[in-house]
């Protein structure tokens, strides 16, 4: 067990709004841990600045022994960690299996072309969506564009992956089915950040839980203490006098 | 039924541009000949627009700025140096350039490109222009090169082929899939590790090293450059037209906006010279809300309606 992804006094500002404020956190390998807040307390933001999309303000980011603070989001991938997106992004005019081949073609341990048929496959079938391969993403319901999207990930073959409200919009047997999915996803390694909002998920699932409220973070711990921590209560549901 | 239409002129294409190779250039003379080299040229420059502005969708205006370098290589080098030395300058010429611009551009998306790339070929036209005036002193110059028709004409068609051929391999390499994701979403691409700003400068400066050694070819045809000819942002213009008209998704698609409008801007040139841009802008409008993905996918859609009307006839 070791330290995966490690977050050092990191602050990001957008001209005078300050997003994230001075977070620090670490990771091991083959945790599952939470992500929570309020809206707009920062917490896509911080996924945004661990997969490259942003860069810090100040502070670093470590993934195992490499600062990866200042590299791109190609350049992350390529070390190892993968994210899905909020709000869903998927490449509309490709096919499911399209869409897992082009995240397959530019890593390290991927595959182009012939190579890559049966690693799709195989992708697919992981998600639940090898019966669609040949649907257009465009197509496809909600729960199945997050499938895509969560193979798509793990077509990158990430050792860190980051979900950013994966588990958002589903419903009854669906969610029991994706809860079940990330769980299955820890066996084979995986460590995981999850930004989300569903509490039962977030039983269900997470080790350890941050939160952040208002850019700063207010609590960390182990998941049941956290949200019965009066700090994370009062935060999303505002306090008892107000 | 669409799959028949694209695949007929998929089928159809090669076999016309293998005929034109086919047929000696010294067999066609004079005016015949003089059509053929500016298809073949616009035939270059179309789908070398396309190779990059198609599955990128990065409009660029700067066909022009590379064309002209290529033009102005060959006036200034043509004299003292081997053809194939002048060619090659042409192309490194384009390519730097590209490669500059393209770095500049790096973070600059949709119509910034475009007014970008559009004031690129301006400000090349102002630089030669004040070269050729305080240094050269006069604004146009002379290219006497013996080089006949027929000879320019093969040339381009040799660079027509070649560009086919690296279009269509590119068309099926992992570049050519990056480009199209890039095209699609830019930060899907970035987030399955395309290096975005590489592939995007690489595939520019491929594209423009096509267009300066068209440019570098046609020049001995002129006798007379001055920035004006060389730079005109009417070339950009056509070249974007033709290749929007005959459809950039398809390999051979940007050949065939230049095989029907070739002769249309041609005849329109000579009888409404003042009027030309107004057409353009036409015949832009037609492409836009008629048939935005070109005319070859526009006719397999009108073929599919007829197929599916005769079948309820039936």
């Amino acid at each position: 067990m070791g330290n995966m992804l490690g977050l050092c006094h990191v602050s990001k500002s957008f001209g005078g709004l300050v997003a994230v404020d001075n977070v620090s956190f670490t990771i091991e390998e083959g945790e599952i841990v939470g992500l929570l807040g309020p809206n707009g307390s920062g917490k896509t933001t911080v996924l945004n600045m661990i997969s490259g999309s942003f860069r810090p303000t100040s502070g670093e980011i470590w993934y195992k022994a490499t600062n990866i603070s200042r590299m791109r989001a190609h350049d992350i991938v390529q070390v190892g960690i993968a994210r899905t997106f909020q709000l869903v992004r998927v490449l509309g005019a490709f096919t499911c299996a399209q869409n897992v081949a082009a995240a397959l073609a530019f890593h390290p341990g991927g595959a182009f072309g012939r190579a890559a048929v049966e690693r799709i496959e195989r992708l697919l079938d992981t998600v639940g969506l090898v019966l669609k391969a040949d649907a257009l993403a465009s197509d496809l319901t909600y729960i199945d564009l997050k499938r895509l999207e969560l193979a798509r990930a793990l077509a990158l073959d990430p050792s860190v992956l980051l979900l950013d409200e994966w588990l958002a919009g589903l419903s009854g047997t669906e969610l029991d089915d994706g809860i079940a999915l990330i769980r299955s996803l820890r066996t084979q390694g995986l460590t995981i950040l999850l930004v989300e909002h569903v509490m039962r998920a977030i039983r269900a699932l997470c080790d350890r839980c941050i939160v952040l409220s208002s850019a700063v973070k207010i609590a960390e711990g182990a998941t049941g203490d956290v949200l019965s921590d009066p700090r994370v209560v009062t935060s999303y549901l505002g306090s008892h006098d107000a | 039924m669409r799959s028949v239409f694209v695949g007929a002129i998929r089928r159809g294409a090669p076999a016309v541009i293998i005929a034109a190779v086919a047929v000696p250039p010294i067999l066609i003379d004079g005016y015949a000949l003089s059509v053929a080299i500016n298809v073949a040229q616009y035939g270059v420059m179309a789908t070398a627009w396309a190779m990059f502005s198609g599955p990128t969708r990065y409009v660029s205006l700067a066909t022009v700025a590379f064309y002209g370098v290529g033009v102005y290589t060959a006036a200034l080098l043509g004299g003292s140096m081997p053809w194939a030395i002048v060619l090659l300058a042409a192309a490194l010429s384009g390519a730097t350039l590209a490669i500059l611009a393209g770095m500049l551009t790096l973070r600059l998306s949709g119509v910034y490109f475009v007014i970008f790339t559009f004031s690129l070929s301006e400000l090349l036209r102002q630089i030669v222009t004040w070269y050729e005036v305080n240094v050269h002193r006069s604004v146009g110059r002379y290219v006497f090169l013996d080089v006949a028709p027929a000879h320019i004409y093969s040339q381009l068609l040799g660079l027509l082929a070649l560009l086919l051929a690296l279009a269509w391999l590119l068309r099926r390499s992992r570049m050519g899939l990056a480009l199209r994701i890039i095209g699609a979403d830019l930060v899907v691409a970035n987030h399955i590790g395309i290096d975005t700003a590489k592939v995007r400068v690489l595939l520019f400066a491929f594209s423009a090293i096509f267009m300066s050694t068209a440019g570098a070819i046609i020049a001995p045809r002129w006798t007379y450059v001055d920035p004006a000819i060389a730079f005109s942002q009417t070339i950009s213009f056509e070249v974007l037209i033709m290749a929007l008209f005959g459809g950039v998704q398809l390999l051979f698609g940007p050949l065939i906006g230049v095989a029907s409008l070739c002769l249309v801007f041609e005849y329109l040139s000579i009888q409404f010279p003042d009027q030309l841009i107004a057409f353009l802008g036409l015949i832009y409008l037609l492409i836009v809300y008629v048939m935005p993905s070109g005319i070859v996918p526009a006719c397999s859609a009108v073929g599919q309606v007829l197929a599916l009307r005769e079948k309820a006839v039936a």
